[in-house]
């Protein structure tokens, strides 16, 4: 396994792992009447934002976890840390995925304004649809590196 | 005209260079193990510069070490 192999492998389970905390605590959240009234986008915002350092604490754990087991199981010590050009590629073709999760989730969330929706859903869709891209990309990149091209 | 593939040589330059092996061709030219293994099953494609160093590596010339085919 390359290092980017490795890193997308983490970070398909930090995606996992931080959208279903995500989607807990919003039902959590909406359950305790939090998203009832005129604070409910605020109280949304204040959930999101610290998904930021939690993903970057996630993937950094996660990253040095996953390769000292790697190097543990492979028996390879000095594992390699290279990043070429077929890394840089299968990193453009999740970078599509991304743009184009985003992009949808974007187009949805102005639709279903437009048509009298809240403005907390359309701040989910526009989330889950980034969330959702970004979990596409790396299973891009994941398959790609299965295929080897 | 169809789609081309890349096709090469370097298993046997390998194995005719003192039997090197993917990692120390790898190393010699900046990248994977994996991205060698890729390139000599013909799955991917190296870019030009890439290309040229393994061929280097060789002391071949690069048509040599690389072929196009028709993939159809």
């Amino acid at each position: 396994m390359t290092y980017q192999d490795r890193n997308t492998v983490v970070s398909i389970f930090v995606n996992l792992a931080v959208s279903a905390f995500v989607v807990l605590r919003l039902l959590e959240m909406n359950a305790s009447g939090m998203f009832e009234g005129s604070d409910a986008v605020n109280n949304w915002a204040r959930l999101v934002i610290w998904l930021i350092p939690l993903g970057i604490v996630a993937t950094i754990t996660g990253t040095i976890l996953f390769n000292i087991g790697f190097a543990i199981f492979t028996n390879e010590p000095k594992p390699s840390f290279i990043v070429d050009e077929r890394d840089k590629l299968f990193e453009r073709r999740g970078n599509f995925a991304i743009i184009a999760f985003a992009g949808a989730g974007f187009v949805t969330a102005v639709i279903v304004l437009a048509l009298d929706a809240s403005a907390l859903i359309g701040f989910n869709i526009i989330y889950f649809g980034m969330a959702f891209g970004s979990l596409a990309a790396d299973i891009v990149k994941f398959v790609s590196y299965r295929r080897g091209y | 005209m169809g789609k081309l593939k890349i096709t090469n040589i370097i298993r046997r330059l390998r194995f005719d260079a003192d039997e090197m092996t993917q990692k120390d061709l790898a190393e010699k030219v900046g990248v994977t193990r994996q991205t060698i293994v890729a390139i000599e099953n013909a799955k991917y494609s190296p870019t030009l510069e890439l290309a040229i160093l393994i061929s280097r590596v060789f002391d071949k010339p690069l048509e040599e070490v690389f072929d196009v085919q028709d993939a159809s």
